[in-house]
């Protein structure tokens, strides 16, 4: 029969490779590899939502994704986002955790004085130039 | 209220989340932080596939209780890191829903019986899991449309 020959096993093990290969682009590329970061970016943002931040700061603690930066938010239900800082998505933007409604409130002279001082430096460079889009050049409203 | 989003080519196994009135959404491994926008989050669900939401009968308690759970041990701080086979958006929800008693035991241990399991804990298994409930009704969002006003209860109320 066609299956038990040589073609067929050729085929059966085509498929498996395929399959494999499948799951292993699906694990890094897709959403399910992105969750477990974002999954520690959930924790930090609970534990620290009580205590709005008035400046970015980093937090070295999370040693599942390493370094994480927090930015005060114009949302006072989420008044901070968490970004991971030392990796971006396949795509090129950032794994960060904030409201869908909320904007970074963060002044421009503030985030250049953070990525030059040696914890932001060593920042993510994508990282650091997407937050570095996000501020404002006025003085922010929190500081 | 159940959230399941269906599989797309960047996730076959598709994702599961909880909203409660006035609470936001709970949805663990994603972008939203806990009790975040709902509307929001559907919406951007359904740019990539379809969403299935299924409404049980709960209490402003039972709500709460969810919510709690959440915060108390699905965050990376609260327990447990986050794992694609034990501690994931199915788990968390299915932990919720029965902890509070939102899906009846019976239902849960027809399913998921651990020694004879009829069904592994995946998204679509919370799914199937929550219609069972009685009184839980279902409605599916096609992949693009937009999400119905009715659900805007769902959305977090300022303090």
């Amino acid at each position: 029969m066609w299956i038990g020959s040589n073609w067929g096993k050729v085929a059966a093990g085509a498929i498996a490779l395929l399959v494999v290969a499948y799951a292993v682009v699906i694990w890094h590329n897709g959403e399910l590899g992105g969750k477990s970061t974002y999954a520690e970016l959930q924790g930090i943002e609970v534990q620290h939502r009580s205590t709005p931040l008035t400046d970015i700061v980093a937090l070295a603690e999370n040693t599942e994704i390493g370094l994480v930066i927090g930015v005060p938010t114009d949302d006072q239900l989420f008044p901070n986002a968490w970004i991971a800082a030392s990796t971006t998505k396949p795509d090129g933007s950032l794994y960060e955790v904030i409201s869908p409604k909320a904007h970074l409130r963060i002044s421009c002279p503030r985030v250049r004085a953070f990525f030059s001082d040696p914890t932001g430096a060593s920042v993510a460079r994508s990282v650091r130039d997407q937050v570095t889009r996000q501020c404002t050049e006025v003085q922010d409203h929190g500081s | 209220m159940v959230i399941t989003s269906g599989p797309y080519i960047g996730n076959p196994a598709g994702h599961t989340a909880l909203a409660f009135t006035g609470q936001g959404v709970y949805s663990y491994g994603t972008p939203n932080p806990y009790g975040s926008d709902t509307t929001s989050y559907i919406q951007n669900e359904l740019a990539n596939r379809a969403v299935t939401i299924t409404t049980l009968n709960t209490t402003p308690e039972q709500e709460q209780a969810m919510a709690n759970l959440y915060n108390q041990y699905y965050p990376r701080h609260g327990g447990r890191k986050y794992s694609v086979v034990s501690h994931d958006c199915a788990t968390a929800a299915l932990d919720a829903l029965g902890n509070t008693k939102a899906i009846d035991q019976s239902i849960l241990d027809m399913l998921f019986n651990p020694e004879a399991p009829m069904l592994p804990f995946l998204p679509f298994t919370v799914e199937a899991a929550a219609a069972l409930q009685p009184g839980a009704t279902t409605i599916t969002l096609p992949k693009g449309s937009t999400v119905p006003a009715s659900l805007n209860s769902y959305n977090p109320t300022p303090h």
